[in-house]
């Protein structure tokens, strides 16, 4: 075999592997980016979920009601007149 | 001679690497040959992991789409003990945030394993805290909890899910195949430091739970809660149950008991307070009962409004029992029987129909067997057949004695009065949906059979709407709407005997009389020191009736 065909090969092969190897790293790159991406979307997400759920809690009779209860609030009859304090648009 | 020793010399080069180049092939062949599979494996066991991927539970809203049961994502602590060094230091400064036995962290820090579970699904705070430990031999994964709102608003019907979101209780329980969703799992590769990427060499993905759209409506539910808590709380009840139902579906609007509990601490709740005294516990209805007998005189027209039936003054033996009226009568009519709850007026009109007709009359009404409500663990009641009635079983039964039901089959009796003759199974989910909101199964009221005519209905709503103008019931009178019932009061059998200090106080009735739009079913257990049913249920059925009056108006409006 002449050397420089055996030259050829061996340099062939090394871009080859050179050109695989990169590939992978580029993959593991870009999951390495996925990953941070998918965090702080799961982050924001957890966060949506746990507002969500104080809203609701907030919003909960059992929160509410129970305070105006010591009010003795009722739900107003026909016959009963509601004052509304409206205070002006700021 | 240069050149001949110039190309020995590049030969002797090119042998060498040659032989190497073999050598290299040899272990090459070597390798592919025989460690291919065990190198593979290895190769395989450290890139590849496989995770399994848990679905999320279904959410449970409320009739107007109000989320009751929902999920919350969360942190789990786990340990590696073989990485820790000072367990016994760990565990002291883990005690204070896990509020955990010290003993017992140090006991589950000292295994010689690779992962121990110190805590599931622990609290945002506590997350926080263990993060600021640094601690490198402990570590967070995240799951998914299931929270509550509205923490002890229709606790007995949404029951719970436990640590692997498995239900335990109430819907949760009862729908959990809906719920629970299937799993999912995935190949995905590691690194080099073993840290899980997201490159998923197999996917199946998790399926998550569907969603449950109750008939309970959180206001109606609020009110029903607040009225029957005033109630337990004022008479030192030991137990207290209210049924709020559409009468013509069988929808259940409101379904609560008391005692209670916070949904979201239901791990550290006694049994006592789980218990759906509602579906599962039997009572003795007292006059509440009369309502079955009185129907069945007039459906079998045996007995009509004007028919005048002589009370004995109060005092009328049946059998070898003396029977008694809470205030003695002379002669009254039908309509005042029911209405002033005579118990010896309603026991000589069972005479006159036979114990046949009022054993018929409470199977129709559904007594004496479970009524399918969708909630776990409802108990058929107790209706004795006529063959093991005893002398005195005459005397007792048509009243609301020694006959065992459960408040659910009250409320279901209530509404065959209140909406024309028909007996209708109650129940709880309205629909499933998946997580779009897309339908996919809709439940429909069921009719379970005509147990009396509609006249005979009508003219039941009539004489109850009398116990609530001058009988019984007057606690419940309103000028805002006409309502209609009636009460009960029984002797509570302690020790096998009737206790005269011992008693369940009911109301059953519906609102408005003429046209109804719910009943409402309340049982208060060992009241003190009020006890008639009149006194200590009806003002909550008012209250109840007239606020959900209300506030239907407002969503007819809407």
């Amino acid at each position: 075999m002449r050397p420089l065909r055996f030259i050829s090969i061996i340099f062939f092969i090394t871009v080859i592997s050179i050109t695989y190897v990169w590939q992978q790293v580029k993959i593991f790159e870009a999951a390495y980016v996925q990953e941070r991406t998918l965090k702080k979307y799961y982050d924001i997400l957890d966060e949506n979920k746990n507002l969500r759920y104080n809203q609701a809690r907030i919003e909960s009779l059992t929160l509410i009601g129970d305070k105006i209860a010591k009010d003795n609030f009722e739900i107003p009859s026909d016959v009963r007149i509601v004052a509304v304090n409206l205070k002006p648009h700021q | 001679m240069y050149l001949r020793k110039t190309t020995l010399r590049f030969k002797r080069v090119f042998i060498f690497f040659l032989a190497l180049f073999i050598l290299e092939g040899i272990y090459l062949f070597f390798i592919q040959a025989f460690r291919s599979n065990f190198l593979s494996n290895l190769a395989r066991k450290q890139q590849n992991y496989y995770i399994e991927i848990s679905p999320l539970r279904g959410t449970i809203f409320d009739i107007n789409l109000r989320p009751q049961a929902i999920n919350l994502p969360c942190d789990s602590l786990y340990a590696n003990p073989r990485q820790l060094k000072d367990p016994k230091q760990t565990a002291r400064l883990l005690n204070p945030i896990l509020k955990i036995d010290e003993k017992n962290l140090e006991e589950k820090l000292r295994r010689k394993k690779g992962f121990v579970w110190l805590k599931r699904k622990i609290s945002f705070d506590e997350s926080v805290a263990i993060k600021d430990l640094n601690i490198q031999a402990l570590g967070l994964v995240k799951e998914s909890k299931r929270s509550y709102p509205n923490t002890y608003l229709m606790s007995h019907v949404l029951g719970f899910a436990g640590l692997d979101n498995q239900g335990l209780e109430g819907t949760e329980l009862f729908y959990n195949q809906y719920l629970k969703g299937e799993s999912g799992w995935a190949i995905i590769l590691r690194d080099a430091r073993q840290k899980q990427l997201p490159i998923y060499k197999r996917l199946e993905e998790a399926k998550d739970g569907l969603s449950l759209v109750l008939n309970l409506d959180e206001v109606i539910q609020y009110i029903a809660e607040r009225e029957l808590d005033k109630a337990y709380k004022r008479y030192h009840a030991k137990a207290a149950s209210i049924i709020v139902m559409d009468p013509y579906t069988g929808r259940i609007l409101a379904l609560a008991n008391r005692p209670t509990y916070d949904l979201n601490k239901s791990s550290g709740t006694i049994s006592a307070m789980k218990k759906d005294y509602a579906v599962s516990s039997l009572f003795e209805p007292g006059s509440v009962f009369k309502i079955i007998t009185a129907s069945a005189a007039l459906e079998e027209k045996v007995f009509s409004e004007k028919d005048r039936i002589f009370c004995e003054n109060g005092n009328y033996k049946v059998g070898n029992h003396i029977l008694h009226d809470v205030h003695p009568y002379g002669w009254l009519n039908f309509r005042d029987v029911i209405a002033k709850s005579s118990n010896i007026g309603v026991t000589k009109i069972a005479q006159k129909l036979g114990p046949q007709i009022i054993y018929k009359y409470a199977q129709a009404f559904g007594f004496g067997k479970p009524t399918g409500i969708d909630l776990p663990g409802e108990i058929s009641g107790m209706l004795i057949p006529v063959s093991r009635w005893s002398k005195t079983s005459i005397g007792a039964i048509p009243i609301g004695h020694e006959v065992g039901v459960t408040v659910v089959q009250l409320a279901s009796a209530i509404s065959v009065i209140a909406n024309g003759g028909f007996l209708v199974r109650p129940y709880i989910v309205s629909q499933i949906q998946d997580k779009e909101g897309k339908v996919l199964k809709k439940f429909e009221p069921i009719c379970i059979r005509q147990v009396i005519s509609q006249d005979t209905s009508k003219r039941m709503r009539d004489i109850l709407s009398s116990v609530v103008e001058d009988g019984t019931a007057q606690l419940a009178k309103s000028k805002e709407a006409k309502l209609a019932g009636k009460t009960g009061t029984a002797q509570k059998t302690i020790n096998g005997k009737y206790s005269h200090s011992n008693f369940f106080a009911t109301f059953a009735g519906f609102a408005p009389f003429d046209n109804p739009k719910i009943s409402i079913v309340v049982i208060v257990d060992d009241p003190h020191p009020e006890y008639y049913g009149g006194v200590v249920c009806a003002p909550v059925f008012k209250n109840v009736a007239l606020d959900t009056l209300r506030y239907l108006k407002t969503q007819e409006v809407k």
